[in-house]
């Protein structure tokens, strides 16, 4: 819990806009008398919400924020039950969750940071684990298995916070628990000094209030960087701003699908948006194709070992850990699809012993120039193209057949309360589409 | 993954290439074509973020992130060393057992001390410069025409004085 103190209040106005909220002035408040520092930086009202805007101007390298552990709300500040951690282990979203829950569940609570919370309502109109199904039904496979994981996620971390903290008075309810950890999940920041070196990854997570106002932008060598120490969290500019103009950070180098169901957005210019094709590149390997491709890691995850989370009971078949599979972005497919349908073009008998196998395994380890394989193998190469873009335009349709059907739920009158889902929904096929579109035009 | 700014989502590789030229692919192609980039653009990439360095071997920092690799030249003391040699550019494929017989002046070796002094654990400012001398013995160059070697021990004489910084 962060020490409060009686707030100041005096020149916390140099640090708001005009028309923002009362509550973030609280928040304010209470973040400056705390220590925190800020410098040329202001809370604006933007069309899209709130954000930081620079107040006088900034030059490169500058320290605009700086906020002490004292402010950050992480497994330090919830009270564990002194039990065994192989019995419970400690889950640190489960129950920063929880914590945040029974913050709200107390009525007399008036914790500034908990305030300016989005509500539970924006949550479930935003984030795609809390659409309904007929609406997921009508995402791309990769949005609705991963929104589906999570789902599974939030009900395993609900019942590990009941476990654990119930039994000690803590009290909340399903729908508290629900929002809260959606605001875990949308808020935390990573933060690992050095002193947590025992602090398994996922357990790295911290919210922080100030810096969470602060808008994602993809421009990872322009938006300003937050670093991390022992005593709190900073964030530098990378590049100059006038005043008035918005401070971005990057949250890291996401497309809009991971972007729409980890945080609730998507941007419209996304630099690194791209979309997986993994639900329809599968079905063209064979199981013996997609055995060799595991081994030289062009299958499942890159780099890691763990196994891969798939979901093939229904019509899905998506990896939705770790590094994302078959990727289609404006300019290109991705190398992983490519190497993956030179594969297929293989046919089955000649696997593991013909010359071309051979060659194949050379261009995977870099000893037959990519170039070179293409020119010796020109009529597996022109197979290739054709089953892409026979996938493409299976995609294509696909997209095209699931915007009428959301389009038509949107003019239903029983779903009018899922309005703002359908509307990110389509929005996102949009995206796909136009997506497409660019890519079809830079590759004839 | 919830939390942002994670620094694990971000990948990095080091690799020495020969600065300027697109190399075999065969030392990238098994690291990152898992990551779905592909060798041969990410070797032009190469390529072009060392102009700078026309046929010397450094070492290169690709940070991976969503497909993106973003090249930069690390500077270590053996390519800093060679390039004080101002060499003309050669064809690495045609010569063969290159030998740096040249000689630098001392104040480049202590500009080079000063560009790797993060890296080098050494108290003062005399303990790297006597390292990047150590280092351009191994090279086999000279220094104000005389053997590092020597430059090192009238360094401990103080016979030759090292600023500070």
């Amino acid at each position: 819990m962060p020490k409060r103190r009686r707030p100041l209040s005096s020149h916390c106005q140099d640090f708001l806009a005009d028309g923002v909220p009362e509550v973030h002035q609280r928040l304010l408040e209470h973040v400056l008398a705390n220590n925190a520092k800020l410098s040329k930086v202001r809370i604006a009202k933007l069309p899209y919400g709130i954000g930081i805007v620079a107040s006088e101007q900034v030059k490169k390298n500058e320290e605009i924020t700086f906020i002490p552990k004292s402010l950050l709300i992480n497994l330090h500040d919830i009270q564990f039950p002194n039990s065994s951690p192989i019995d419970h282990p400690t889950k640190v979203h489960s129950s920063l969750a929880a914590y945040i829950a029974s913050q709200l569940h107390e009525s007399d609570n008036d914790d500034p940071f908990i305030s300016i919370l989005p509500s539970f309502s924006s949550f479930k109109s935003s984030m795609p684990l809390f659409w309904s199904d007929e609406v997921l039904n009508n995402c791309s496979p990769w949005v609705r298995s991963f929104a589906i994981k999570q789902q599974g996620k939030l009900k395993d971390d609900y019942a590990h916070a009941v476990k654990m903290h119930c039994e000690r008075g803590v009290e909340f309810s399903k729908e508290e628990y629900d929002w809260a950890w959606a605001a875990v999940n949308t808020r935390t920041i990573y933060y690992r000094p050095k002193k947590w070196y025992k602090v398994p990854a996922e357990d790295c997570m911290t919210l922080c209030p100030f810096i969470d106002y602060y808008n994602h932008d993809t421009k990872g060598d322009e938006s300003c960087t937050v670093s991390f120490s022992a005593d709190g969290l900073r964030v530098t500019t990378q590049k100059a701003y006038d005043i008035g103009e918005e401070i971005f950070v990057t949250y890291g180098e996401y497309n809009n699908d991971h972007l729409l169901v980890e945080y609730g957005f998507t941007l419209p210019n996304n630099r690194a948006d791209n979309f997986n094709i993994d639900h329809w590149v599968l079905p063209k390997l064979s199981s013996r194709h997609e055995k060799i491709l595991k081994e030289i890691s062009f299958h499942g995850y890159a780099f890691t070992f763990s196994q891969t989370v798939m979901y093939s009971g229904s019509d899905l078949m998506v990896s939705v850990d770790g590094d994302s599979e078959y990727l289609l972005d404006e300019n290109e497919v991705c190398y992983r699809t490519m190497m993956a349908l030179r594969l297929a073009v293989i046919s089955e008998n000649m696997l593991e012993k013909g010359k071309r196998y051979k060659d194949f395994m050379k261009l995977v380890e870099g000893e037959m120039e990519e170039d070179d394989y293409v020119k010796l193998y020109a009529g597996d190469e022109k197979k290739v193209g054709e089953i892409l873009e026979d996938i493409i335009k299976t995609v294509e349709e696909f997209a095209e057949e699931k915007m009428p059907s959301l389009r038509r739920m949107l003019e239903e009158k029983e779903s009018f309360d899922q309005k703002d889902s359908i509307e990110s929904a389509i929005e996102r096929w949009r995206q796909c589409i136009d997506m497409i579109t660019k890519y079809r035009a830079k590759n004839e | 993954m919830p939390p942002k700014f994670d620094p694990n989502e971000v990948k990095i590789i080091y690799l020495r290439a020969t600065g300027g030229e697109v190399g075999a692919s065969s030392a990238l192609a098994p690291k990152i074509g898992p990551l779905g980039l592909s060798p041969k653009k990410v070797g032009e990439d190469i390529a072009k973020a060392t102009q700078d360095w026309k046929g010397l071997r450094v070492t290169c920092k690709l940070t991976i992130q969503n497909r993106q690799a973003a090249v930069s030249v690390v500077p270590t003391a053996s390519s800093l060393v060679i390039k004080a040699l101002k060499e003309p550019p050669r064809d690495r494929k045609k010569e063969k057992n290159i030998k740096h017989t040249k000689s630098i002046p001392l104040d480049e070796i202590i500009e080079i001390a000063r560009t790797m002094r993060h890296k080098s654990l050494a108290k003062e400012l005399k303990g790297t410069v006597k390292e990047i001398l150590g280092t351009a013995f191994s090279v086999g160059c000279k220094v104000d025409g005389k053997s590092p070697k020597d430059v090192q021990e009238e360094i401990d004489n103080g016979e030759i004085e090292i600023p500070e910084e």
